[in-house]
């Protein structure tokens, strides 16, 4: 008996050390963690939206914000002096390996200016490469009017080509572009109002 | 046994991939990339030099039934600071290892080698064989890592090296080509040493 107690509390003991080791760092990073998401969603922001000065987040109406697994977290208008230049969103959609988190930018004429990739899970290698320039590029230009649609061959009009082998990725990226579009022609119409 | 003997074992007598064939899951799943392969080799060299080094400074102090326990929590606590250390400061890298971070708690040679090695040894020779078993780990992750990508993508470390005219064989980086590549390897591996073994 005393021997299982004696096991136990050594045990207990570095499990001990090992909490107060893991809080003490957690409580070294919480701070420069939350500074770095934030940096990392303002440069995003400013990435997808170049040509607005400032951003002021607009609310979100809940009944548009939501389909196909895509759903839209955060909303702001990008002005240049007292005129709004285009909208930013902020989507969360499912891929292959979870949430896949995608920044949009859409611009006063109504196209897509760009597309930027948060924190994903994807393969890396394979759904991770969405993720890439050569990928994320082909968004560019398009007009918000029409929803995109993913193909594996050589993208026309209204499309964009998959990433090869990750066709599930490419496709959770495209929805929640789409998605975007969807509520930028719905409720912003146009871009004109908020 | 002299240090240098310890390192050079663990990177080339007992490598881990390709001798002792340990930590398979993360072998076959990240080395998609010879960037890859590097990244989760020294993250990984580093969570085994930590914990060798620990394991073997309290080997007298755990008792060997709930030795298995007490080296997971050493690994994992070690993984889970790297990780918030590497979010906090590093972001660049936490952002193309992040995945990989939380997958070193359960490679087998954190494992392995704590109760083959660390838990026998002194803490000097548990530090050596980290370091010797993480950079032979790395070695292979990488050398797997940048036959994939040459073959699936006609790159290296993300550099176009294959003609334009190259046409990537795709199931190179798919799960696939992992299996073939690392058989391949290590039957390549088995035939050298086999004749040099004969040799002497």
């Amino acid at each position: 008996m005393s021997d299982i107690l004696k096991t136990g509390l050594r045990l207990f003991i570095i499990t001990v050390i090992a909490a107060v080791c893991m809080g003490i760092t957690n409580l070294a990073t919480q701070e420069p963690i939350r500074m770095q998401q934030i940096k990392a969603m303002n440069e995003a922001k400013r990435a997808v939206l170049p040509q607005a000065e400032e951003f002021s987040e607009v609310n979100i109406l809940a009944d548009s914000a939501e389909s196909d697994g895509a759903k839209i977290l955060e909303i702001n208008a990008g002005k240049s002096g007292n005129e709004i230049v285009g909208h930013t969103f902020k989507i969360s959609a499912n891929g292959y390996g979870g949430d896949i988190e995608i920044i949009v930018g859409i611009n006063a004429e109504g196209k897509i200016e760009a597309v930027q990739i948060g924190a994903h899970g994807e393969t890396p290698g394979l759904g991770a490469k969405v993720k890439e320039k050569s990928f994320v590029d082909q968004y560019h230009g398009k007009e918000a009017a029409n929803p995109l649609s993913v193909t594996k061959t050589s993208a026309m009009e209204h499309e964009i080509q998959a990433v090869t082998g990750a066709t599930v990725s490419s496709s959770a990226v495209t929805n929640g572009v789409n998605l975007a579009s969807e509520y930028y022609r719905e409720v912003l119409n146009g871009g004109g109002q908020q | 046994m002299k240090l240098i003997n310890i390192i050079k074992n663990g990177i080339i007598n007992e490598n881990p991939t390709f001798r002792l064939v340990l930590g398979m899951c993360p072998t076959l799943a990240v080395t998609t990339a010879a960037a890859n392969g590097v990244g989760m080799g020294l993250a990984t060299a580093f969570v085994l030099i930590c914990s060798n080094l620990v394991i073997s400074l309290i080997k007298d102090f755990i008792s060997s039934q709930v030795r298995i326990p007490a080296f997971i929590v050493v690994a994992a606590t070690f993984v889970t600071m790297v990780g918030m250390l590497m979010e906090a400061f590093v972001p660049a890298l936490y952002e193309s290892l992040g995945l990989f971070i939380p997958l070193i708690v359960v490679n087998c040679i954190i494992l392995g080698r704590a109760e083959a090695f660390a838990s026998k040894n002194t803490p000097a020779a548990a530090v050596a064989d980290g370091l010797g078993m993480g950079l032979g780990f790395t070695l292979s992750l990488t050398t797997l890592g940048i036959i994939r990508e040459l073959l699936g993508a006609g790159t290296v470390f993300g550099v176009q090296v294959m003609p334009q005219s190259f046409n990537p064989a795709v199931i190179m980086i798919l799960p696939p080509g992992a299996f073939i590549t690392l058989g391949l390897l290590l039957g390549l591996l088995n035939k050298l040493t086999a004749k040099t073994a004969k040799a002497e």
